[in-house]
């Protein structure tokens, strides 16, 4: 069983989030592990900075299997380890790309087991909807919510709070989802990950 | 790891087994994201559709199954044009465009052994594969199915029939035979029942109704409202001489038998003969041929019984001989 699960639609930057709170906790070097949907494990090593040159993209989909960072958390004098699923990012409709619909079935099984969850969302995006009279909030994202309330750890990640219209849709989130813990976040700029950090701790 | 509430109170816990069900149905491309997710958080948006993707392949397939009919040429280009529409249509629904319900209701008029049933059969698999039914079934039922011997009887028994059919199709054989006994008769009890149900499960049943032709143009014009209920009508004609023979190799060959070129000229002058005379009852098409080739091979069989040991080509061959003396309606 994972530890942590970072969910999300495609595209709302959980690569990054991922990557931004390694660097938050201190990592240089980032040692995760890539389970293919094939089945096959690889273990990579790789300084963060070039991490961050390979793994994040602009475009969705470009996770296509559950990546583990493993962590280590240094609490009082022993250093533990929590490990953080980065998952293929969750588009609707029908997925002709059968890669692409085998991956999110991995992240809904990485999700389903998972004892916490990371779920990131896109503030801008949000925001943006709201400026255009659209539903703000997307039906993947509603049950995402659904299936993080039944677990023991559910953190909100506003993200993309760099970008205009993101202090809009974070005022919306914050109505929305008034139990649940949202921390606005930047996986650019790197705004919000030391409370993300401290959350994270508490799971070590 | 000890996971610490957040003092948030949690909700019901998903459960993994039916989740584990439910990631595996969206794998394989039954259902979509949102219901996937919808079906394992148990929250319902009410966007989530439970339409699943159509296969292409699968149509195609069962479309070469309904190629490898003989004859029924008109059937086949009617049947292609349903799928055709059902098709777009649903292409026209994932890209949002406006997609009139199409009422896919259907009269089939034919003598028996024509292939009304085996059209009905492959037309039913092929609306679920197109995911308009959830289950593709066929429910094959006629007059003593549907019709009962006292008040209430006949509602009931209709309404099980329609209930064993919902994600399939009804297939009503002879369905002329429920106006046949007149206003006080319970027939008509079963026809009104019936245009009921298909409104209340517009969406989860199509109808057939089948019969000889004449018979079913009469049953209905005793009911004006029937006809607009049935947009689909569909002819399925007689079959000639050349296609009952094509008709009796394929059965043969199914079964791994083989004729001899005489038997086939022996069945072909049975044929004949049995095509010209009169009789009262319609001709029964392919049942005829069928039930001909099964006579035959229980004659191969007797004749054979007496040799030692017949060779595997013997095994396999009919003879005309086999068909001779036949009787078979």
């Amino acid at each position: 069983m994972s530890d942590v699960v970072v969910v999300g639609r495609a595209n709302a930057g959980k690569t990054s989030a991922c990557l931004r709170l390694a660097r938050a906790l201190g990592i240089e070097e980032l040692v995760w592990m890539v389970e293919r949907t094939d089945g096959g494990r690889e273990r990579r090593r790789l300084p963060i900075r070039e991490a961050e040159r390979w793994l994040t993209s602009g475009d969705p989909h470009s996770t296509r299997s559950l990546q583990t960072l493993t962590i280590p958390v240094a609490r009082g004098k022993v250093s533990r380890a929590v490990d953080i699923v980065d998952s293929a990012g969750l588009a609707d409709g029908h997925v002709r790309d059968e890669v692409v619909r085998r991956a999110m079935g991995q992240t809904l099984r990485a999700l389903v087991a998972a004892k916490a969850v990371l779920h990131v969302v896109d503030a801008a995006d949000i925001g943006r909807s709201m400026e255009r009279r659209e539903a703000p909030f997307h039906a993947l994202d509603e049950q995402l919510v659904a299936i993080g309330r039944t677990k023991a750890f559910y953190l909100v990640l506003a993200n993309k709070i760099d970008l205009p219209f993101a202090e809009r849709g974070v005022e919306w989130l914050r109505g929305r989802l008034r139990d649940a813990r949202i921390i606005p976040t930047s996986a650019k700029t790197g705004v919000g990950f030391d409370e993300v950090k401290r959350y994270v701790w508490k799971l070590a | 790891m000890t996971p610490r509430n957040t003092g948030r109170r949690t909700t019901r816990a998903v459960d993994a087994r039916h989740a584990a069900g439910v990631i595996d149905l969206y794998e394989r491309g039954h259902i979509d994201l949102n219901d996937a997710l919808a079906r394992i958080s148990g929250v319902n948006d009410g966007t989530s559709s439970v339409t699943p993707p159509m296969d292409k392949r699968r149509i195609h397939e069962l479309l070469r199954d309904l190629d490898d009919l003989v004859g029924l040429d008109e059937v086949k280009r009617v049947v292609r044009e349903i799928f055709a529409l059902v098709y777009v249509q649903r292409l026209r629904q994932e890209h949002r465009l406006k997609a009139d319900p199409t009422v896919l209701h259907m009269i089939f008029y034919g003598n028996p052994g024509t292939g009304k049933t085996t059209v009905a059969r492959i037309l039913a698999r092929m609306f679920h594969e197109c995911g308009l039914l959830e289950k593709g079934h066929l429910v094959e039922v006629e007059r003593a199915d549907l019709v009962g011997e006292y008040i209430g009887h006949t509602a009931q028994k209709t309404r099980e029939q329609i209930q064993k059919a919902l994600g399939g199709v009804l297939f009503i054989d002879e369905a002329y035979s429920l106006a046949r006994g007149g206003e006080k008769d319970f027939g008509r009890e079963a026809i009104d029942c019936l245009v009921k149900a298909m409104e209340d499960h517009k969406h989860e049943l199509i109808v057939i109704l089948a019969g000889y032709e004449r018979e079913m143009r009469w049953f209905l014009s005793t009911n004006p409202g029937l006809p607009s209920r049935f947009p689909i009508q569909i002819r399925f004609p007689d079959y000639g001489v050349d296609q009952l023979v094509q008709i009796a190799k394929k059965i043969l060959a199914s079964r791994e038998y083989r004729m001899t070129a005489e038997a086939e000229w022996a069945l072909r002058s049975l044929l004949q003969q049995a095509l010209r005379e009169p009789r009262l009852d319609p001709f029964s098409n392919a049942r005829f041929v069928r039930n001909l080739v099964e006579r035959a091979i229980r004659r191969q069989a007797v004749r054979l019984f007496d040799e030692a040991r017949p060779k595997r080509d013997a095994l396999m061959l009919i003879e005309a001989r086999d068909w001779q003396g036949d009787e078979a309606r």
